[in-house]
């Protein structure tokens, strides 16, 4: 999957997201039994993959929480994004 | 003579009957606190009979539940057996609990959880620990109550090598020589008896590599929960429901991953973490 900053990636519904008080949570993929662990920044960027956000929206979101530049803001998030839609815990990535 | 004594474990009643009386004292040490009074209910017998007029290495003859009878060359192989066999038993009852595959150790701040994969030092770790005065439920299964969150070791005795009893053995730990002769070591040859069921306030997750200065370092919950996951026995619960009860436990806990180096230092940094 070809993530890029214009792309609107959207959460699988059946996927269940787990977060934990110290803020990392886990994915749960009823499909595969398989839990992934994520950081408390990954499960921000989850919880925004709703289909309408694209990735430079993410990327603001983050921006403004975490004391970040930009540029690696963004790397990291799509990294991790084209990690989730390699795992397939992502629906078809729209434009 | 023939002994019989019933066991309750976790709802999944056993019954063993032997004709050694050494046999007997010795399972009758692990299960403390396990005594079944009720006569009536499922037998799921479990026997283990001495016999001398039996060729040398097939002297101790075992019968278990859904096992062909076998034989044993020496008491402590054959306790072994049968103790693994009631495990594994309890392990596959429906008794809605969740087995965690750890070590539990008591502490007045709360219970430790060790767990790591078979030879990650679980055992020389909690031993190292009840050589400090911490009660060991157990090195390597406990249940957890998704009820109430509180988890309760299932006592086995400790696979303890010679390498792993000089260890503890420096560390103050003096180990029964009964209980060594026959390698099987309980909790109760430690000084514990039944244990209450706990909250656990630290997680610790045992690499198996080793180095020269122990490392611990803390781990997200989430990290946690995924790895007590892979070793998580959910029973008659759902995939789902085990990730939640799991992460629910993990998330009342402090957690942390540990590489272990000499052991004396790997206790002291293990305590210090869990605020002991």
């Amino acid at each position: 999957m070809n993530m890029t900053t214009t792309s609107k990636p959207k959460r699988r519904e059946a996927v269940e997201a787990q977060p934990l008080p110290d803020g990392s949570g886990l994915l749960f993929d009823p499909a595969t039994a398989t839990a992934y662990p994520i950081t408390e920044s990954a499960l921000r960027i989850w919880q925004l993959c709703d289909g309408e956000h694209a990735v430079d929206a993410i990327v603001d979101d983050l921006e403004d929480y975490y004391d970040i530049d930009r540029a690696t803001v963004q790397q990291d998030s799509l990294m991790l994004l084209e990690d989730l839609a390699t795992k397939q815990l992502l629906e078809a990535v729209g434009e | 003579m023939i002994l019989e004594r019933r066991y309750n474990l976790f709802g999944y009643r056993a019954t063993f009957r032997t004709n050694h009386a050494r046999a007997e004292a010795l399972l009758s040490g692990l299960y403390v606190g396990k005594a079944d009074g009720n006569e009536r209910g499922p037998l799921n017998l479990y026997e283990l009979l001495h016999r001398p007029e039996a060729p040398v290495g097939e002297q101790w003859a075992i019968a278990v539940p859904g096992l062909a009878a076998h034989s044993k060359p020496t008491l402590g192989e054959a306790m072994f057996g049968i103790e693994a066999s009631m495990a594994g038993d309890v392990a596959r009852y429906d008794h809605g609990l969740f087995i965690v595959h750890g070590a539990v150790v008591y502490t007045p701040q709360g219970a430790l959880l060790l767990s790591g994969f078979s030879g990650s030092g679980k055992t020389t770790l909690s031993l190292a620990l009840a050589a400090r005065g911490f009660a060991l439920g157990g090195d390597d299964m406990a249940l957890l109550d998704p009820s109430t969150g509180l988890i309760e070791p299932h006592p086995r005795c400790f696979h303890i090598d010679p390498p792993t009893d000089r260890l503890v053995e420096e560390l103050g730990l003096h180990l029964p020589a009964d209980a060594l002769r026959d390698r099987f070591v309980t909790p109760w040859d430690l000084g514990v008896a039944s244990l209450p069921p706990a909250r656990v306030r630290a997680v610790f997750l045992l690499e198996s590599e080793r180095v020269a200065a122990p490392r611990i370092v803390p781990e997200s919950q989430a990290e946690a929960a995924s790895a007590l996951l892979l070793q998580v026995g959910r029973g008659r619960f759902s995939d789902v429901e085990a990730v939640r009860h799991v992460a629910a436990m993990t998330g009342s806990a402090r957690c942390f991953r540990v590489w272990s180096g000499e052991l004396g230092a790997s206790v002291d940094a293990v305590l210090a973490a869990a605020g002991s």
